[in-house]
C-alpha cells in the first residue's frame, strides 16, 4: 500500500480535518481505504460560496448546496449512515440557498453539541423540514426536536426581524440547548440595520433580554469578542 | 551552567547528544527520560535522517525558560514561517517518515505541521486523479462501484 493510505486512521482524519469538507469528500472517491473516514471526523465546516454563484441564480446553483450536503451524508451511508462522531458543526447559508438539508443533516448527527450558523438569512424556505419557523402546526420544529445541540452559535447577524423569529424558534425547539451566542454582523459594505437605525437596535436588545428572561438557554448577543447583552 | 545533555539512538546506531529541554517537546521522551535518568535511549524505528530532522524542528520551537545568553525566543510569525520553509523542503516519502515520527515521539506541533502539508497537497490537487498520482494511491475501487458512487454524489437523499 502508498504510504499516504497506510497511516493510521487518527492520523488521515487529523489530516482530512485541515481541508475544507468540500476537500475532504472528494477523498471518499481515492480508493476503498479512503472511503468512510469522512465519518469519522470530529468537525465539518462546509462552505457553500464555493458552490454558490447568487449572480447567476439559477435553480440549478441554488440546489447545488444542499445537494452537496447530501452528498457529504451520502459518502458514508453504506457502512455508516450516521456521523457517531460529529461533536461540532459549521454551516454557512446564503440567501439564495434553503435549508432542505438540514432535517437530514440534524438527524445524521446524533451526538452533535454544537451548531454554528453562519447567516440565518435564507429565502428559500418552503423544504426546510421544520428547522426554520416556516411551517405551521404539528411539523413545525419537528426535526429539532430530536436534536440534542447544546451550544448554538449564530454569526453574521442583522437584526431583522426574520431572523429575531427564526431565533425565537431555535428556543423554543431545541430542548437541549443549554447556550445561545447570537455574533452580530460587522465589518459590512452593506450598513446593517442594527447600526443605521438605533429604533431597530433598541428593539432587538428588549427582545433579547426578554429571551433571555422567558427562556431557560443562557442568551447572549456579542458584538466582536464584546458582550452586549 | 552547563545544561542538561541526553543522548538518542537512531536505527542505525547514530548517537544524538540533544539539550533535555529541547527532546522533550517529544512526550515519549519525557516520559522515559524521568523513567530511566542517565540512559541512552534507542529509537529503533527512526533513522539518523529522520531524527536528526526531529531534532532541528525540536531545537527551533524549544521555549527558552532559563532566559540565560543566547536563548533565540522567535515570535510565533517567525516561527510559523519557519514551519512552512521546513516543511517545504522535504520530500514527500521523507515527509510521511517524519509526520510518522512526530506521532510515534508524540510532538504534536510537528504532527500539526507535517499533517498541514500533506493536506495543502492534497487541497492543491485539481481532482481525485491527481491526488492519487501524487500520492501513488491506487484504485481498488471497480467501475461499477465508481459509478455507484457518482450515482450517489449526483443525486441527493
Amino acid at each position: 500500500m502508498d504510504r499516504v493510505s497506510d497511516l493510521p486512521d487518527e492520523i488521515l482524519c487529523h489530516i482530512l480535518s485541515f481541508l475544507t469538507t468540500k476537500e475532504a469528500a472528494l477523498t471518499s472517491i481515492l480508493a476503498k481505504r479512503w472511503r468512510n473516514l469522512l465519518a469519522f471526523l470530529p468537525c465539518l465546516t462546509i462552505d457553500d460560496s464555493l458552490l454558490l454563484h447568487p449572480q447567476y441564480g439559477s435553480q440549478e446553483t441554488k440546489r447545488s448546496f444542499t445537494d452537496f450536503v447530501d452528498t457529504v451524508l451520502f459518502a458514508c451511508s453504506q457502512s455508516m449512515p450516521v456521523f457517531e462522531n460529529l461533536k461540532s458543526f459549521a454551516i454557512k447559508s446564503d440567501k439564495g440557498c434553503g435549508w432542505q438539508a438540514m432535517p437530514a443533516l440534524l438527524r445524521n448527527c446524533p451526538r452533535l453539541e454544537t451548531l454554528v450558523i453562519e447567516g440565518l438569512m435564507q429565502d428559500v424556505t418552503s423544504m426546510c423540514g421544520g428547522v426554520c419557523n416556516c411551517i405551521s402546526g404539528e411539523a413545525k420544529g419537528l426535526s429539532l426536536g430530536f436534536c440534542r445541540v447544546r451550544l448554538l452559535k449564530i454569526h453574521r447577524f442583522q437584526g431583522r426581524v426574520k431572523e429575531m423569529e427564526i431565533i425565537k424558534h431555535f428556543l423554543d425547539s431545541l430542548p437541549c440547548l443549554e447556550e445561545m451566542r447570537v455574533y452580530v454582523e460587522e465589518k459590512n459594505s452593506l450598513t446593517t440595520e442594527l447600526e443605521e437605525n438605533r429604533e431597530v437596535s433598541k428593539r432587538v436588545l428588549e427582545m433579547f433580554q426578554l429571551y433571555k428572561k422567558s427562556s431557560s438557554c443562557n442568551v447572549k448577543l456579542m458584538v466582536g469578542d464584546v458582550l452586549c447583552i | 551552567m552547563s545544561k542538561k545533555m541526553i543522548v538518542l539512538k537512531s536505527s542505525e546506531g547514530v548517537s544524538f547528544v540533544v539539550e533535555e529541554a529541547v527532546a522533550r517537546q517529544s512526550k515519549i521522551i519525557s516520559f522515559l527520560v524521568e523513567e530511566f535518568p542517565d540512559r541512552e535511549l534507542p529509537l529503533t524505528n527512526m533513522t539518523s535522517e529522520i531524527l536528526r530532522k526531529t531534532i532541528e524542528y525540536c531545537k527551533k520551537h524549544v521555549v527558552e525558560d532559563d532566559g540565560g545568553g543566547d536563548s533565540s525566543s522567535s515570535s510565533s510569525g517567525d516561527l510559523k514561517e519557519w514551519d512552512v520553509k521546513f516543511v517545504a523542503e522535504i520530500d514527500q516519502p521523507r515527509l510521511m517518515d517524519l509526520l510518522m515520527a512526530a506521532n510515534y515521539l508524540d510532538i504534536p506541533s510537528l504532527l500539526d505541521v507535517t499533517c498541514q502539508k500533506v493536506a495543502d497537497t492534497i487541497a492543491a490537487c485539481n481532482d481525485e486523479k491527481e491526488i492519487r498520482a501524487t500520492f501513488n494511491i491506487e484504485n481498488d475501487f471497480t467501475e461499477e462501484e465508481v459509478e455507484a458512487i457518482r450515482m450517489e454524489n449526483q443525486y441527493p437523499i
